[in-house]
């Protein structure tokens, strides 16, 4: 991933049709977390025995659930839970991962060994099974599943971070501000970790489909977030059971879910083109 | 090569013991009294403690750690609370509905993946190439819940081409249980009745969960056809005036898949993964719903085995990959 | 390539249409996961249970009959009690038979209960609490067995118990006795997976989170069951049972949900069977910490509550409508139905209580989405009289960690019936007079620390109370008691549904799920 700047990838994913549509998806998954109170139809939580289970109509546009309430609305507000939950999970893990790798590369030696073996046990759990065994331990919630994603999902980050930590070790300008006298942590933050930065940021964007993945399968599986919330997964197990005669209740936050991955996974489709020179 | 192959046995132990310490601990994080929600709410308290005596649950923390070290290294994975059969019997119970469907899975995956990944390369660049790329991402896109729903909704309710969720029609018995897997002993059994209609089972789950690795194996076998592609040797048979058919199956296809296998290698391991949730929706007897019960009913034992018996799966898995790439590349030589 | 691949699809496809479910066997999709262990020393779970009460049978047969629970002769055709009340005397019937051909004898009955007894399993505390040691059970000839008690008991008690079927049900000894083995004296390892039983149907096969087939016993004393084969299969999502119940895959669809039931009210081709379940669904107030030690802030609580909000908006009228502990259509119910939501009320009796102002309280519940759905509703009504609630979910294993060791506040859970005994209900309810962890009976009021001396004299009195009428009356005292007093707010007793393809006739639902029986239910076509 070396001499990757933001200029190149974002010239180089203008180029791509497909790489375009993604990032269109995810424009307008943001977008529509952030006003989703301004444009939803109906409140998401409103409860109405009389109106539950109507087909998708004029106003209900997506039909309602077996409460009666908006799936639309419902839907439009669970793209500010994905798109949180995906948020602080990239946060809470590229930290960690980040911080491990950057002290693990530029310490080396001891350090860097046992860091290294701890990063290799949490990779030898299937991210699913290690988010399931942690969110029921902690029991299920939005919170538990963010950190049970987290648990897992630092390790990317930290392998990342440590090659790129090593290589820019050597750099001539490291070893400049090593001779100028600038102390470890100093030389860690400001010369070593902006370079580090962007791979990082770049790895991200690439996780992000898998999370929203797993945090729906949480969801779905009743490890994570609990009724009433709109969060898409739980969703989708709420509305199994009106199959089918009512099929939209789970088919609409289904399709969000996909449409929502789709997109970042064409964006990463195209970063990784860009990174695989043998794909040009 | 022994040596390396020694030393990442070694490696190995170690990480499987940490996967085991981790999840031990982290299952006892929180109070919580398995026992008593197994025995249900109306189960008196002596009959709790009765039960957590029998289980050692009464002891230490760390009585209970070393209790279960010592069993593990007698190959014993304790008992499941649940269950109340050893933890070991469960999972290899369970275990070859899920590397059935794992399996076939894969192989629907692999067909379609170096399909579209041929055909991608081949036509590079144009609106093909998009499409067979784009059909892979979508599956790598689906929650595989959700597709497995859909699926049914479509094909067995609506259409009723395909059959419902399990592994046999419901009347008709299961031929004698062998090796376990259903495949294997409906042929031992010579019941073909029973063998199609497992095959005919199957197709849903397994395409569910096979399209989910499509893109991964679409992606590298395109890469790397496109890389031998560029290849002298491909320019030459091309100017030897071969077939183009030829020459793609031939010298590129053939020289392509080495990367091919590595990925598949890793894909396998995450299919066991993602067989839990496709299990849940197609009732599944599988290892998926086993690991979910027990998580959501903090089976101590079974959470603690089924961790490290995934794990390492997932590290023999990534081992035989590594040594496999190794043996079809003589270029590689481990130290 | 192509064509091979194409040939090999169209085979698959081509086996698919064969035959569908044959007339004569029964098919029930059903969530089966729960069943783990199938020794009836060990069975504990309802549904397990209910696969036990179909290839075994036990001494005493409790039936539905015009609503009302009786004891029916079951592998013993008659029993008394002898004149100070504390030993009973079962004759066995003549003739009926193992599954392996043997005649079931005193000998096997002495077997079954010794080993229940010897075992010492979870669910032994419904024999123990009144039979506890093994040779409280002897015999007198080949077909005569009695039973000691540690105190007299009132018919239905000692009838209800030897009746259970599980830790009461018996087993062919000498099939059992071969094989035990030194470490495994009681054969449990065997038991778990086989058959000793003499029931109307004969375990053929059971595949954990598959499927398992009982096939019929032709020598089954009361005459062969109606169906050939029962075949019960695992199908764990709702979801998916209404669709294999759809396509006529299956005949009964065990577990739907009551928005599911609904729509088949009225469809063509399907009935809807229902019936009263004994259970009970209630919020508990911990009555050992403010503010719910104040029995004013507990009434108040019971006015405060939409109870038709939770039966017809989250149940589904799947309900029955009841206040008292123990459950409609169970000897010694007492319809008394006080409360209904009046905020006024209850603000009143919050301010006579010293909280006008209100105050702040943490509700546990389970993951289940219905009591979650409940708790999210208290919360609601609570708001109404300035109670703040905070909901806590966790998952049961966690839940019961805290409200065994009295660690709640408030919360939400259900009860089910051990016993068809009102005495299964008043013990856990109204049972306890020191709230520390010397208490005989730490169940519900216990866990609860709702401590009543007079009350709980009043439960073992009732228990031991020969005379019937006499007897109701003691259990209408305690529910009266409980009903203003106690620290439970009951919401209602679920209603059992199950569906059925029409062609499925005489399956009738016992309020004690497990007791239902297959031995008469028909199939037309």
């Amino acid at each position: 991933m070396r001499g990757l700047t933001w200029a190149k990838v974002r010239r180089q994913l203008l180029r791509n049709p497909l790489t375009l549509t993604g990032s269109t998806i995810i424009l307008a998954l943001i977008l529509t977390a952030c006003i989703a109170p301004y444009i939803a139809p109906h409140d998401p939580f409103a409860t109405n025995p009389i109106q539950k289970l109507l087909p998708p109509s004029q106003k209900h546009l997506m039909g309602t659930d077996g409460l009666g309430r908006d799936v639309l609305s419902r839907v439009l507000f669970g793209a500010r839970i994905s798109v949180w939950i995906a948020f602080l999970i990239l946060l809470i893990a590229g930290t960690v991962g980040t911080t491990v790798g950057l002290v693990a590369g530029y310490v080396g030696g001891f350090w860097d060994n046992l860091l290294m073996r701890v990063t290799d046990i949490f990779m030898a759990f299937p991210q699913l099974i290690l988010a399931m065994a942690v969110a029921a331990a902690l029991g299920p919630s939005l919170t538990n599943v963010v950190l049970a994603i987290s648990f897992g999902a630092w390790t990317v980050f930290a392998r990342l971070a440590r090659s790129r930590a090593i290589a820019v070790r050597e750099e001539d300008y490291v070893e400049a501000a090593k001779a100028a006298g600038a102390g470890s942590l100093r030389i860690l933050f400001v010369h070593v970790l902006p370079m580090v930065l962007s791979p990082v940021i770049i790895q991200g964007t690439l996780s992000m489909g898998g999370i929203i993945l797993t945090a729906a399968g949480l969801g779905f599986l009743g490890f994570g977030a609990q009724p009433p919330s709109p969060e898409w997964g739980l969703m989708v197990s709420d509305g199994r059971n009106f199959m089918p005669h009512a099929w939209w209740v789970s088919t609409f936050p289904g399709l969000a879910i996909m449409l929502t991955v789709l997109g970042f996974n064409l964006l990463g489709d195209g970063i990784r083109d860009i990174l695989d020179p043998r794909m040009r | 090569m022994v040596g390396y192959v020694v030393r990442r046995l070694l490696w190995m132990v170690l990480v499987l013991w940490g996967v085991m310490t981790t999840t031990f601990f982290v299952a006892r994080v929180i109070p919580a009294d398995p026992v008593g929600a197994i025995l249900g709410p109306q189960a008196p308290p002596e009959a709790i403690e009765r039960e957590k005596e029998r289980w050692g649950l009464n002891q230490p923390i760390y009585v209970q750690y070393a209790r279960y070290i010592g069993g593990l290294l007698r190959g014993d994975l304790g008992v499941s609370l649940r269950t109340r059969r050893p933890v070991l019997s469960d999972i290899l119970q369970f275990l070859p509905a899920t590397v059935e469907l794992a399996l076939a899975a894969l192989l629907i995956g692999v067909v379609m993946g170096v399909g579209l990944g041929v055909v991608s390369a081949v036509r590079s660049g144009h609106a093909l190439d998009h499409g067979c790329r784009v059909f892979a991402i979508v599956g790598l896109s689906m929650p595989a819940f959700w597709l497995g729903l859909l699926l049914l909704l479509v094909f067995y309710y609506k259409l009723g081409w395909l059959p419902g969720p399990g592994q046999l029609p419901y009347w008709l018995p299961r031929p004698p249980r062998v090796t376990g897997f259903l495949f294997l002993d409906a042929i031992l059994a010579r019941d073909w009745e029973a063998f199609g209609s497992y095959l005919h089972h199957l197709i849903m789950p397994a395409f569910t969960l096979g399209w989910l690795s499509t893109a991964a194996i679409t992606r590298i076998t395109r890469s790397s056809m496109l890389e031998v592609l560029h290849e002298e040797y491909i320019k030459t048979a091309r100017m030897k005036g071969l077939k183009e058919r030829f020459v793609i199956m031939r010298h590129a296809f053939k020289n392509a898949l080495l990367p091919v296998v590595t990925v598949i290698g890793i894909r396998l391991a995450s299919l066991l993964e993602g067989a839990v949730l496709t299990e849940t929706v197609f009732a599944w007897p599988g290892l998926g719903r086993y690991a979910t019960h027990s998580f959501l009913s903090i089976d101590f034992n079974a959470v603690v085995g089924v961790a490290i018996f995934t794990a390492f799966l997932y590290a023999s898995c990534n081992l035989i990959v590594d040594l496999l790439y190794a043996y079809l590349n003589p270029k590689i030589r481990y130290a | 390539m192509q064509r091979w691949v194409l040939s090999g699809l169209l085979l698959v496809l081509g086996i698919a249409a064969i035959a569908a479910p044959p007339k004569d066997v029964l098919i029930i999709g059903a969530r089966t996961d729960i069943i783990v262990d199938l020794d009836p020393a060990r069975t504990y779970e309802v549904f397990t249970n209910l696969i036990i009460e179909q290839y075994y049978d036990a001494l005493v047969n409790i039936v539905v009959e015009q609503g009302e629970v009786v004891a029916k002769p079951g592998l013993a055709s008659s029993w008394e009690v002898s004149e100070d009340g504390l030993t009973w005397t079962f004759h066995l019937r003549q003739g009926a038979k193992f599954h392996s051909g043997r005649e079931v004898k005193a000998d096997d009955v002495l077997y079954s209960f010794h080993r229940s007894l010897g075992l010492n399993f979870a669910p032994i505390w419904i024999l123990s609490q009144y039979v506890p040691k093994p040779e409280m059970i002897a015999k007198i000839d080949d077909y005569t067995v009695s039973v000691t008690t540690t105190q007299p008991l009132a018919e239905l008690i000692i009838a209800s118990v030897i009746g259970f079927q599980g830790i009461c049900s018996i087993v062919d000894s000498e099939l059992v006795k071969a094989h035990a083995t030194p470490e495994d004296p009681w054969a449990n390892q065997w038991l778990k997976t086989n058959d000793a039983g003499s029931g109307p149907f004969i375990l053929v096969e059971w595949s954990p989170n598959e499927r398992i087939i009982l096939n019929r016993f032709d020598d089954y004393w009361a005459g062969p069951a109606a169906v050939k084969q029962i075949i019960f299969i695992d199908i764990p999502e709702p979801a998916a049972q209404k669709l294999a119940l759809d396509r006529g895959d299956i005949d009964i669809a065990w577990d739907l949900l009551p928005e599911q039931v609904d729509l088949y009210r009225d469809l063509a081709g399907f009935t809807v069977i229902e019936g009263t379940s004994w259970s009970i669904e209630y919020l508990a107030m911990n009555a050992g910490k403010p503010p719910f030690d104040n029995p004013l802030v507990r009434e108040a609580i019971r006015w405060a509550i939409d109870y038709d909000a939770i039966i017809y908006g989250i149940q589904k009228g799947a309900a029955v409508y009841g206040q008292t502990i123990i459950p409609a259509g169970m000897f010694g119910h007492l319809p008394e139905t006080p409360f209904r939501k009046d905020v006024e009320k209850a603000k009143a009796l919050l301010a006579e209580a010293g909280y006008a102002e209100g105050f702040e309280v943490e509700m546990l519940s389970s993951t289940a989405p219905r009591r979650v759905a409940i708790a999210t509703q208290v919360q609601a009504d609570l708001a109404q009289i300035g109670i703040k609630v905070n909901i806590t979910q966790m998952v049961s294993a966690q839940f019961y960690e805290l409200y065994r060791a009295q660690k709640h506040q408030f919360l939400v859970a259900g009860w089910g019936v051990d016993y068809a005994d009102p005495d299964a209900l008043a013990k856990p309810f109204a049972h306890c007079c020191t709230t520390g962890p010397e208490a005989p009976v730490r169940q519900l009021a216990w866990r609860n620390m709702y401590a009543d001396c007079e009350t709980t004299q009043l439960v073992e009195e009732a228990a031991r109370e020969l005379d019937p009428e006499k007897r109701r009356a003691m259990y209408e005292e305690i529910q009266r008691r409980v009903l203003h007093n106690g620290p439970f707010v009951i919401l209602y007793y679920p209603l059992r549904q199950v569906v059925t393809r029409d062609v499925v006739q005489g399956l009738v639902l016992n309020p004690m799920e497990s007791f239902t029986e297959f031995w008469a239910v028909r199939k037309t076509g």
